[in-house]
């Protein structure tokens, strides 16, 4: 339970898990969501694959990451979203959609 | 915070509670033999399903679920058999050995609801994994809720309301479940993409 609290306390990986409310994502489609480096992304994401809060498969080179939240899972999501835990953190990190490429 | 459930060798205290109780009620009530067989047997099927399953390739989370559902599988095996002796002793008429089964099956129900969006089911598409999640995830809320509600009945309220509050709660739970199911476009087969 360590795992899921340590997972659900960081808000890009509370948007992450938002974002796959909407459904399957590959590992791209989700990093460009942030204006974070790939290996950042990808070390939020083995966190929330340690927690068991998603499953990922590979779908020929691409690795499609999908929800696997339990409802205690689920209603602790929404609470941390409610009451905004580690919001002040990196609240200016995430973006909607990164608009401009890497040079 | 480590569950209960989830400390190495758990299981091999749930058994040894089950074979205890089990022999109790058997020397208590050697005409029901059969019962007390079966409730044994089902523990051994549990223990060689769980070492079997925990042996074989699989992930950490994967394992400690496994391990969880077999020892979650023997405590509810271990309440029928306490509620059995409650019976051999001579308290059947009394309010305890309801509530206690009341309180268990709503339990069971809790955590049955809590785990089933955690169910991995395989699928071609990412539209079939969606929509099957989201009915998962509508069906755990769904039982999870109900089972909340009927504990919370059987530890408050008087036996007699508790049975219509769980009852009521449980087929709610059950008919919405079905409602969704049958009026969801996902239940539609849907093309590989």
């Amino acid at each position: 339970m360590n795992k899921v609290f340590k997972a659900l306390a960081d808000p890009t990986r509370r948007r992450v898990l938002e974002l796959l409310r909407q459904g399957p994502m590959s590992a791209g489609e989700l990093s460009d969501q942030f204006a974070f480096a790939k290996p950042t992304m990808s070390a939020h994401f083995a966190v929330l694959k340690e927690a068991d809060l998603v499953e990922a498969r590979k779908d020929g080179k691409q690795v499609i990451y999908q929800l696997r939240l339990s409802v205690l899972e689920d209603a602790l999501l929404g609470f941390s979203k409610v009451f905004g835990i580690g919001d002040g953190v990196r609240r200016s990190t995430a973006r909607p959609h990164r608009q401009e490429s890497r040079s | 915070m480590t569950p209960f459930i989830g400390r190495p060798g758990r299981l091999a205290w749930i058994t040894s509670l089950v074979v205890a109780l089990a022999v109790v009620d058997w020397i208590l009530r050697p005409d029901r033999a059969w019962s007390w067989l079966l409730a044994l047997s089902l523990m051994a099927a549990i223990r060689l399903v769980a070492s079997l399953f925990t042996r074989a390739r699989r992930s950490a989370a994967r394992r400690r679920a496994l391990r969880d559902a077999a020892a979650f599988g023997g405590l509810v095996l271990a309440a029928g058999l306490a509620v059995a002796l409650l019976r051999a002793l001579g308290l059947e008429d009394s309010w305890a050995a309801e509530r206690a089964l009341g309180i268990v099956t709503s339990a069971v129900l809790l955590v049955m609801g809590n785990a089933i969006p955690k169910l991995s089911i395989a699928h071609a598409t990412r539209a079939c994994v969606h929509g099957s999640y989201a009915m998962r995830r509508f069906a755990g809320w769904m039982f999870a809720g109900a089972g909340a509600f009927g504990l919370s009945g059987w530890l408050f309220a008087p036996v007699a309301q508790a049975q219509v509050i769980a009852t009521v709660t449980c087929f709610g739970a059950v008919a919405l479940v079905l409602v969704r199911c049958i009026a969801s476009p996902s239940t539609k087969s849907v093309r590989p993409d």
